[in-house]
């Protein structure tokens, strides 16, 4: 070879970081963009498709009532199972509407509130929950629900859905 | 004045900056950023608990005083629009908008049927939703989406949203 490098030269050598640098810039910018910190944090379930809306409306964090396909889950504890919408009897009501097992669950936890509610000043037992239902799960489960939560003092309902 | 070697300007030699620390923040601070980043946008719609009887039923209106008492039922054939008492009287009778040919709710037509009403009974905010037995989560979640607001793309694609029926109840009555 003419032209040989001598060993100065060749310790001399750098690695240039400033492209990589620029990407990770341009990575942070965007991670900061739509990065919220008070966004509604979704404990949902793996067996749970979300129906799309236009809503614009933002979530709330309050009591979670999560309906995937094969499970009612209240506050993350599964509380009762259910075969495609459908619950076995010995779970139901009289009346056919309310879910014992889930009217015991949110007794509890509104007892729970209640208590902290009259302990703590800023916190208030509102009667508002969100339900997390999976899109293909029929209107007689929902109204199940409803009315079960309605029954436990619950009557404020906010639908989760992703946006279109 | 002496420089102290011989006159002669000393050149700064050229150095690249150090990034490293800097690479170092960035690459500590992208994985907090990717765990607390939210791909999806999560959104809310507001409703009220099913009507279960005639007499909650009545009582209800009785407390709200309907003027309209618009009702949207989704049946196998599509969506049924009716008003309370014969109030509404666009047409002289009841709307029904039917699946479109592969078996769809046509939600669109919906939106526009509610529009023409709204466009009629401006005060009016109230609908009551009427879903059957086994009518699926998402097709309430959208027949919602159609009764709250209308929206209309422009031709530079801007969406616009005009609120027609926001107070949504569920009615659980019909089986």
């Amino acid at each position: 070879m003419r032209k040989r490098l001598s060993k100065k030269k060749m310790e001399a050598t750098e690695l240039n970081i400033t492209a990589l640098l620029d990407m990770f810039t341009m990575l942070l910018i965007f991670l900061l963009i739509n990065y919220s910190a008070v966004s509604y944090q979704v404990k949902t379930s793996g067996f749970l498709d979300f129906p799309k809306s236009y809503s614009e409306k933002k979530p709330i964090d309050v009591l979670n009532i999560v309906v995937d396909k094969y499970n009612i889950i209240v506050d993350g504890a599964v509380v009762v199972k259910h075969n495609k919408g459908v619950l076995s009897p010995e779970f139901i009501d009289d009346n056919g509407f309310r879910i014992i097992p889930l009217y015991d669950a949110l007794l509890r936890y509104s007892e729970r509130t209640k208590y902290i509610a009259s302990v703590n000043k800023q916190v208030q037992s509102e009667g508002k929950v969100i339900l997390q239902m999976d899109r293909d799960i029929p209107f007689s489960l929902l109204r199940q629900i409803m009315y079960t939560a309605g029954q436990a003092e619950y009557a404020d309902f906010k639908f989760i859905a992703i946006k279109k | 004045m002496a420089t102290g070697n011989g006159g002669k300007k000393r050149i700064p030699e050229f150095r690249n900056l150090n990034l490293t620390p800097l690479l170092d923040f960035i690459v500590a601070v992208i994985p907090v950023l990717l765990l607390s980043v939210n791909f999806l946008e999560y959104v809310a719609l507001d409703t009220s608990l099913p009507i279960y009887s005639e007499d909650v039923q009545a009582e209800h209106s009785k407390e709200n005083q309907p003027k309209l008492g618009l009702s949207v039922a989704i049946t196998e054939e599509g969506f049924l629009i009716a008003g309370q008492g014969g109030v509404l009287n666009i047409s002289g009778k009841n709307f029904l908008i039917r699946k479109t040919s592969n078996g769809l709710y046509d939600y669109s037509s919906l939106s526009d049927k509610l529009l023409d009403i709204k466009k009629t009974y401006p005060d009016e905010w109230s609908i009551i939703i009427i879903p059957e037995a086994t009518t699926r989560f998402e097709e309430i979640v959208s027949t919602m989406d159609a009764t709250r607001e209308h929206l209309s793309t422009n031709s530079l694609g801007h969406i616009s949203r005009k609120t027609m029926f926001p107070n949504v109840t569920l009615g659980g009555g019909v089986l």
